[in-house]
């Protein structure tokens, strides 16, 4: 059993750099025409700039830095104690697609590094229901529902824009997703397109960093969860006497919450 | 209307693109294939084109795909019918081609030439509905969207919210953070206590939820105001039927009759009226005042608007004991019972009426037999006290509150609350093997009113008017059987008992003005003004009793103090942020009109002095904050520190204050540092604090056998130093935290004793203590921990020293939501007890549980199990040391029954 898992860590340790090696050949947005859209992210906590710069094989996605102001303050008063994170601090991702890979990359500063992250995702299957069709702005709005890695959605896409891409990782409808957003669920997740433009002059050489740390999205994800379960077993253990230990259970609130491993 | 992503089978030849080609060879048979190359003039292939498919009957689409890198798309319609092909891009476009499938098995190629066609795009703006809307601060949630019908208390839907979480026991949290409130159409009974509220109320009549982020206590200080609160506010159907619900939950003894606990909650609420009642009885040591003191008195301190909080009766005699540093409700051998009954009307949108009343009976025993033992300046005696107290209390209290928006930019808030309190203390002591009674007679009766008016002039500032009155009275009559003065008053024949009539009051009017002016920044200007009068009026006259004759003691023994201070003041605070840092800093200038009158003789002064204050915080980085702060405060003497004669304080002592006006002056620093987050694996905390008091009051004290006079006496300097120090590690393998914390504190002050010189007391104090306590996923956890305390105290060359320790082990099962059971033990170990019983051992347990989707739940409550029945500490001053031990209530085992309808 335990050799199985070696040999796919090897493979896997391959298989990354034979993606991160083609990735970086191909060369983003060449010549072709691309288009830049803004999206409000809306969530329960916090809202933010995000935007999507897109031709018709590739697709730059990035979202704004942000430092969200101290909603809420950690209160030690007695023997109560309240912790909540103090910012909500977000820094910069960018995910990059190319229709020439089914492979998704991300790239962040987690933890006080650079990583660059491969997702395999899954393939989106939409539901368009034709019944539904709305206005938005002059562009007529196709609806379609898709489950994606946990959550239900709800999307608006215009096939008056015709490319496949959209917000965070969605991609796979006939046209520029307008707005998207999880219904129901433990937390809300809502992108909507704000301005959308073709002519721009935002330089767009960003590229896959070549001296990042490189992770599976499943790496990626297993360390994230043990770091914050240490962190809540820490706080629990700390509670003074007279406060009962909480059971912890864990919700995933982020926007991918189940997947495919 | 499946997806044929072509330009997977560019890459790795995988299982995907093996199904996928066979699904593909399925179709030959199967269904109809478009397909063909869509090129550009140039004939250069167009790849990643979006190709769609839609009915021509109603433009439904059907299919759609992408070109792959060569031009080449295939798609596959699953019904006969005519269709149209569109084919574009962002650079090329098509017109749309019709086409016809008559058969399923139908293979079509159509080949498209595609223009250059760049598509250029305006800002577009869109609003789209959404099933939650984030306002600002509020969130509201549509609660029927949430309810799946088989809600039954608000608590199961509030469960069902996302980003809201209720915990086992009730509390109910947003993130990380407890709800300050749960309120109903913007009203509220029970602040933090609103489990009453969520776990009672049905969930039916619930319309909409509101999570009110950064919360204010006054709606017109929202955005103005620091603020981190989070409050819940739930709003009903329009159409919503007032019903009545609530519970009831009943304790029985186990073993004998001696022990009960009773309690019930009514409530009914209609979007315009809402009522709440209430009973609480027990014999089982609780105050059942607990579970109103959210009511009678809301948690509104350091808030604007607020002015004489904290004026009251100075108490001079009082015959309540307990004790201190231990669970209270060990020695409290209670029956207490009370009913509470209150409303809130709206009888129109800008009037809000809240009705608060509650009557309090309650009846306490005590038992304490106690050693002291004086070593000071030549006069060494011991003194012992087999005491046993009972007191009565009958507490009556009614409360009016008015809200009345004026605008929406201008409010007035108006409360009135009277209390009347009496209370019978009776007490029959054994001092030095004299039998002695005492008994006192106590009264207190208070009316408060205070009204304030907001008006928020712009988002970003805020006035506040705020007026108040209080008018206090406390009258006592305090009656000893016997007569300990004989040394000090030296009267023939000597009397046989002693009694004091006192009269104790005061009346308070203030006046304030504040001004909050939140700058863009983020930066806060507060400014206030105000006049604030407070008169006190201390009588006592104290008379003993000889063969039926009253007689008068000799002068020095009868105050008819009035003490008056106005202090017209003007306060500046600065709030300053940037990014990691928070600097505050305020000025208080107070000009003060002191009158006095006593003992014939009346006179008055006009002080000035200014209080200033600096604190600034840190954030280093990440890892380390750190703050600093410092203060020098002047305080002006109050009436306990002004009465020139001696009141009787207890059956042996008297005291007395200086007799003249006095202001003290005090400097402060404070350090605290912080390394790591709570949630880190390491995490430490330092805390230090200086004070210097320029001028205090200390005492000039006369200790005899048989009695004790103080008097305060204002001297110069005096030191206390704090440290404080907490590191926690968390240790993952064992899931269990370590903890180690140590505090350190030294004080000292100089006092005169039996007309010594001044003497130097030196008082020091060193505690360590160790934690472990496990967070376990499991059924099981644990807690334990121990804590040394070193007491060192030193004045005129006599040393004293002793340890005490103090450990618990407490350990918690959670079977599972319905059932759990804790279990605390404790120990404590007195150093300074050198013969008899110097360790005691206490261990209670409480057990839920709740039947799954029933109105009934149970809890077991054993407390002592040990059947400890004595309780024995020991403490040490600089003038005695004293060894009290005290009656505890005996084992019991309390079976509660929960009811709820």
């Amino acid at each position: 059993m335990i050799e199985v898992v070696h040999k796919v860590d090897d493979l896997n340790f391959f298989y990354v750099w034979f993606m991160k090696i083609l990735f970086l050949l191909i060369p983003f947005f060449v010549l072709s025409q691309s288009i830049k859209v803004d999206y409000t992210y809306t969530t329960d906590e916090y809202v933010n700039q995000e935007t999507l710069i897109a031709n018709q094989n590739s697709s730059y996605y990035y979202n704004k830095s942000f430092l969200g102001e101290n909603k809420k303050k950690d209160k030690i008063n007695g023997n109560e104690a309240n912790l909540v994170q103090k910012n909500i601090k977000l820094n910069k991702i960018e995910y990059f697609q190319n229709k020439n890979n089914p492979i998704l990359h991300f790239q962040l500063k987690y933890k006080g590094v650079n990583r660059l992250i491969i997702d395999s995702l899954p393939e989106i299957n939409w539901n368009i229901d034709n019944k539904a069709i709305k206005k938005i702005n002059g562009y007529t709005c196709n609806k379609a529902i898709t489950k994606f890695r946990g959550r239900e959605y709800e999307a608006w896409f215009t096939t008056q824009i015709p490319i496949n891409f959209g917000p965070f990782k969605f991609n796979g409808l006939p046209g520029l997703i307008i707005s998207i957003n999880s219904i129901g669920g433990n937390s809300f997740n809502s992108w909507i397109a704000t301005r959308i433009n073709t002519k721009f002059d935002e330089k767009t050489d960003s590229k896959l960093c070549d001296d990042c740390i490189t992770m599976s999205m499943r790496e990626y994800i297993e360390f994230g969860q043990n770091l914050r379960e240490k962190a809540s077993k820490a706080s629990v253990a700390r509670l003074p006497k007279g406060y009962n230990n909480v059971k912890t259970t864990y919700e995933r609130l982020s926007v991918e919450r189940v997947f495919e491993w | 209307m499946k997806k044929k992503s072509s330009f997977h089978s560019n890459n790795k030849l995988n299982k995907k693109t093996l199904t996928g080609l066979f699904i593909f060879l399925l179709c030959f048979i199967t269904t109809a294939q478009i397909s063909g190359t869509a090129v550009n003039e140039l004939k250069e292939p167009v790849a990643f084109a979006t190709v769609i498919l839609k009915t021509a009957q109603d433009s439904s689409i059907v299919a759609f795909t992408q070109t792959d890198q060569l031009g080449f798309y295939n798609i596959q319609p699953e019904e006969t019918g005519a269709y149209f092909l569109s084919i574009s891009s962002l650079s090329y476009k098509a017109a749309p081609v019709t086409i016809n499938i008559i058969d399923v098995k139908e293979e079509i190629t159509i080949n498209v030439t595609m223009q250059e066609q760049q598509l250029e795009l305006n800002e577009i703006i869109i609003n789209a509905d959404l099933p939650i809307r984030i306002k600002k601060d509020t969130i509201i949630i549509d609660a029927k969207a949430f309810m799946q019908g088989n809600e039954e208390v608000v608590e199961d839907l509030l469960k069902k919210i996302p980003g809201l979480t209720v915990e086992a026991d009730g509390t109910i949290k947003i993130g990380n953070q407890e709800v300050e409130k749960v309120m109903i159409e913007g009203d509220d009974f029970f602040e933090k206590g609103y489990k009453i509220l969520t776990k009672n109320m049905p969930a039916k009549p619930l319309n909409k939820i509101e999570i009110l982020q950064h919360y204010s206590n006054n709606k017109l200080l929202k955005g103005v105001e620091e603020s981190d609160k989070v409050a819940l506010n739930l709003t009903l159907d329009e159409d919503a039927k007032r019903q009545w619900f609530g519970n009831v939950e009943i304790g029985q003894d186990l073993e004998g009759d001696s022990f009960y606990q009773a309690r019930f909650n009514l409530m009914s609420f209609g979007k315009k009226n809402k009522f709440y009642f209430l009973g609480n009885a027990n014999s089982t040591g609780q105050d059942a005042t607990g579970d109103v003191s959210n009511l009678i008195n809301p948690f509104r301190y350091g808030e604007p608007g607020r002015v004489g909080d904290g004026e009251q009766v100075s108490n001079l005699l009082s015959l309540e004991a307990g004790l201190y540093n231990f669970k209270a409700s060990r020695s409290n051998f209670n029956n207490a019972e009370l009913l509470s009954l209150n409303a809130i009307f709206n009888p129109s949108e800008k009037l809000k009426l809240k009705t608060i009343g509650f009557f309090n009976w309650d009846e306490k025993d005590f038992f304490r037999n106690s050693t002291n033992s004086f070593f000071a300046n030549d006069t060494d005696f011991t003194n012992t006290e087999d005491y046993v107290l009972r007191n009565k209390y009958q507490t009556s209290f009614g409360k009016l509150q008015l809200n009345y928006d004026i605008s929406k930019t201008a409010s007035i808030e108006s409360i009135t609350s009277y209390s009347d309190r009496g209370n019978d203390a009776g007490s029959n002591l054994l001092f030095n093997g004299v039998s002695t009674l005492e008994s006192l007679t106590a009264a207190n009766q208070r009316l408060d009113h205070i009204t304030t008016y907001t008006n928020r002039l712009d988002d970003a500032r805020v006035l506040l008017i705020t007026g108040r009155f209080i008018d206090e009275k406390a009258p006592q009559r305090y009656d000893v059987n016997q007569y300990f003065f004989q040394d000090l008053f030296n009267t023939t024949p000597q009397p046989e008992s002693v009694f004091q009539d006192l009269e104790n009051g005061m009346t308070y009017a203030g006046f304030n003005a504040h001004y909050l002016d939140r700058k863009e920044n983020g930066h806060l200007l507060e400014v206030q003004v105000g006049n604030e009068y407070r008169e006190d009026r201390l009588e006592n006259r104290l008379r003993f009793r000889e063969s039926g004759n009253t007689i008068n003691p000799t002068p020095g023994y009868e105050n008819d103090t009035r003490y008056s201070v106005n202090d017209l003041y003007l306060k500046g605070k600065y709030l300053y942020k940037w990014s990691d840092v928070k600097l505050t800093g305020s000025l208080d200038a107070h000009q003060l009109f002191n009158s006095l009158e006593q003992s014939g003789t009346s006179s008055s002064e006009q002080p000035f002095f200014i209080n200033p204050r600096l604190e600034a915080n840190y954030k280093i980085n990440k890892k380390n904050k750190i703050g600093i702060g410092g203060a020098h405060n002047t305080t002006n003497a109050g009436i306990l520190d002004v009465y020139d004669q001696f009141v009787l304080t207890s059956f042996r002592s008297f005291n007395k204050g200086t007799g003249s006006f006095n202001q003290v002056e005090a400097s402060s620093l404070n350090f605290n540092y912080q390394l790591g987050n709570w949630s880190d694996q390491f995490f430490a905390n330092f805390m230090a604090s200086y004070t210097q008091d320029h001028d205090f009051f200390s005492t000039n004290s006369v200790l005899r056998p048989n009695y004790s006079q103080t008097s305060k006496i204002l001297i110069e300097d005096r030191e206390s130093i704090m440290l404080n120090a907490n590191m926690d590690y968390y240790l993952g393998k064992i899931s269990s935290n370590f903890k180690l914390k140590g505090g350190y504190s030294q004080r000292n002050f100089k006092n005169i004793i039996n007309n010594s010189n001044l003497r130097e007391v030196e008082s020091a104090n060193y505690n360590l203590g160790l934690e472990m306590r496990s967070a376990f996923d499991g059924v099981f956890n644990y807690h334990i921990g121990t804590t040394w305390t070193w007491n060192q105290i030193e004045s005129a060359g006599i040393k004293n020293s002793f340890v005490d320790n103090n450990s618990f082990l407490d350990v918690n099962f959670v079977f599972n939501e319905q059932f759990d059971v804790q279990i605390k033990s404790e120990r404590y170990f007195f150093g300074n007890i050198n013969e008899g019983d110097n360790t005691y051992y206490f261990l209670d347990l409480d057990a839920r549980y709740n039947i799954k989707d029933s109105p009934f739940s149970f809890s077991f409550m054993a407390r002592n199990l040990t059947n400890t029945e004595q309780f024995r500490t020991s403490s040490i001053n600089d003038v005695s040391s004293s060894t009290v031990s005290y009656r505890l209530l005996p084992r019991y085992l309390l079976l509660n029954v929960k009811y709820r309808f």
